[in-house]
């Protein structure tokens, strides 16, 4: 179940990086993070486990706050960014201070 | 035993979801499926004996942070998204990522030696005190992050008038 958690963790964040430098939609690359979030914490988790700890889980809690405040901020970004150039194309995210 | 089974059944989707939420066309269907995704996390988690995170994770990503995606999508429109770049950079960096987590997995396999004991209860009394007894600095340091985050969201969302 420890070894189960340590490659599907690793999986997640691996199709969560693929998929980062694959697609273009700004907001499809904030679910890849957050794919890749969840996998990272699925191995904190799984190794905390494997200590017969629980400090991990603490660990992970700041991870999910971190997380929720990034969508929160990203998400406001991209709403921005439709407002002032109409598109959520990654590749024409230039200049987003003026 | 059970446990076992359903964990797995549960990273299994979590796995195919998460391969759903990239390759969808259409910007709502990859929330659903991150949504998807975030439910079977909760299950493993539950599955792991940390019933507060699993707890958390149901209620912070699927009820915040999916909804969250969702009412955004609705607000502003998914928007058109060409065909995939394929530059350089493109092929490289996700080829370079597979031979790294490939390497990382072996070396963790190699050297690590995981033994699969009891597994420790991690239930909110502990989660607490090791919160407020241990990591107390970090866990004002959160909330700051938090109020900040959300200061920076305004300043973002409001509509401009200049």
């Amino acid at each position: 179940m420890i070894e189960g958690g340590i490659i599907i963790g690793l999986l997640l964040f691996l199709i969560g990086g693929i998929g980062f430098f694959l697609r273009k939609n700004f907001i499809i690359l904030l679910m890849c993070i957050e794919i890749m979030l969840a996998g990272a914490n699925l191995v904190i988790v799984s190794f905390s486990k494997s200590m017969m700890s629980f400090e991990g889980d603490i660990t992970v809690l700041f991870v999910i706050a971190v997380a929720a405040a990034e969508a929160g901020v990203g998400l406001a970004i991209a709403v921005h960014m439709r407002r002032s150039r109409d598109s959520l194309d990654a590749d024409k995210m230039r200049g987003l201070g003026e | 035993m059970v446990e076992k089974i359903i964990f797995f059944i549960a990273g299994i989707i979590a796995v195919f979801s998460s391969i759903l939420v990239i390759l969808n066309r259409k910007v709502i269907y990859s929330a659903y499926s991150l949504l998807l995704l975030m439910i079977s996390q909760s299950i493993m988690f539950f599955c792991f004996r940390s019933t507060y995170l699993g707890i958390v994770q149901l209620l912070v990503y699927a009820g915040g942070v999916v909804v969250l995606f969702v009412l955004v999508l609705s607000l502003i429109g998914s928007g058109e998204e060409g065909f995939p770049s394929f530059r350089w950079w493109n092929i490289i960096t996700p080829i370079l990522l597979i031979v790294f987590l490939i390497s990382l997995t072996y070396s963790i396999f190699e050297t690590l030696k995981l033994e699969e004991g009891r597994i420790i209860q991690a239930s909110a009394e502990r989660l607490g005190y090791g919160l407020v007894l241990r990591n107390a600095l970090a866990f004002e340091a959160v909330t700051l992050l938090l109020i900040s985050a959300l200061i920076g969201a305004i300043v973002f969302g409001r509509k401009r008038d200049d």
